[in-house]
């Protein structure tokens, strides 16, 4: 917790690989389908189950996603997102010690597609309750598309953990940034603190 | 005592209604997971139409069926018919040597895992045709019976999700989003 966090590598990669998806399933991703209807075009079965431990899990080869009925709309939406990036990385054979951090934003990438977000921006700004709506996911997934579409230096300060996105910029250690986020440490110079209004004790800290 | 108790049961040919319907459910479950009716039939050795009728309540399940139920789900009779915590016999099966393992382990730890969390979760392999690390069954196992004591489940895989409607455009969303800001 004392190094200043890192940023997640290789995002071009990572918006290439939504949007190859996305179009591979014969959708536009200037105007994505919800990511039910992205797992009905390209999973056989996608079949609700209370019996399962986990959010999702596949079966069959992932000829069939299993999905717990009892997440959150959203939640569920950010689990389906996940493992079909996940699946598309391990057709692709990849194998990094980062295939889930990277499951996961191609996952937000899939929800929040980079050309949607920058149409949605130009028309209703950064407001992330109006842009959460918009896309029907959390706010935290938005703020993450925010500094990754961007580029806008941005930290999500959740609980105590932290996830940087966009441009590098010399942030201070994670420890601090959950200080400032929680208020028990002054907010310095040339950094703004965005309260989330859909999470508890999560915050978004940006550059002014 | 436990066998007191099978050996009255398996001796009396039909079944205490309380009974009649834990075996009822259980088929209704074992069907589900198996996909069809003539697909249990065949695994259990009678007629698709026997199953059908004791699906509907149109006749009670008798002890016979009771017992090939117990034994293609590898479940306990007498746990089959009390869904209490049992040390269940573990019937093999080549497909989930993984699985028969994790019964036998937790069969044999001292907080023993229900037949119906047995039950379910070999329904669970049967319809996943895989055979996980047993500890993950294990998990599945634990689950499972944590989610019958907390009376939430489990449950098999309910019906395929219905094709969503198609979203309204972009466009048209953050029209709304902005009317609303």
């Amino acid at each position: 917790m004392s190094d200043p966090p890192s940023t997640l590598s290789g995002m071009d990669t990572i918006e290439a690989e939504a949007e190859g998806i996305l179009r591979g399933a014969g959708f536009d991703p200037e105007d994505p389908p919800t990511i039910e209807e992205l797992a009905h075009a390209v999973v056989e079965r996608v079949v609700p189950h209370h019996g399962i431990s986990s959010a999702a899990r596949w079966v069959g080869s992932t000829r069939e996603l299993w999905i717990n009925p009892r997440l959150s709309p959203r939640r569920r939406a950010f689990s389906i997102a996940h493992e079909l990036a996940e699946r598309h990385l391990s057709r692709l054979g990849y194998e990094g010690e980062d295939v889930e951090a990277r499951a996961n934003a191609i996952g937000a990438a899939l929800l929040v597609p980079a050309p949607a977000l920058r149409f949605a921006l130009r028309q209703i700004g950064r407001r992330l309750p109006e842009l959460s709506d918009v896309f029907d996911v959390s706010q935290s997934i938005v703020a993450l598309r925010l500094g990754e579409v961007t580029g806008s230096p941005l930290a999500l300060v959740m609980d105590h953990r932290v996830a940087v996105r966009g441009e590098p910029f010399a942030w201070p250690s994670a420890a601090r940034l959950v200080a400032i986020a929680g208020g028990r440490e002054a907010v310095p110079d040339g950094i703004v603190v965005e309260k989330i209004s859909d999470a508890r004790r999560r915050a978004v800290v940006k550059v002014a | 005592m436990l066998s007191d108790m099978t050996t009255d049961r398996r001796s009396s040919k039909s079944l205490a209604p309380d009974d009649a319907e834990r075996v009822r459910a259980a088929l209704v479950r074992f069907v589900d997971a198996e996909g069809s009716q003539v697909a249990v039939a065949r695994r259990l050795g009678v007629t698709q139409q026997s199953v059908s009728q004791v699906i509907s309540g149109a006749s009670a399940p008798g002890v016979v069926l009771a017992s090939k139920l117990a034994s293609a789900t590898g479940v306990a009779f007498d746990a089959l018919l009390s869904g209490r915590p049992t040390t269940t016999r573990v019937v093999y099966d080549s497909r989930y040597p993984n699985l028969d393992a994790a019964i036998q382990f937790a069969g044999a730890s001292s907080s023993p895992v229900s037949a119906e969390a047995v039950e379910h979760v070999r329904s669970f392999a049967l319809k996943s045709a895989e055979d996980l690390p047993a500890e993950k069954w294990l998990e599945e196992l634990r689950y499972a019976e944590r989610s019958i004591r907390d009376r939430a489940g489990p449950q098999l895989p309910g019906r395929e999700m219905p094709a969503p409607e198609k979203r309204a455009p972009l466009a048209e969303r953050v029209a709304k989003a902005k009317a609303k800001k």
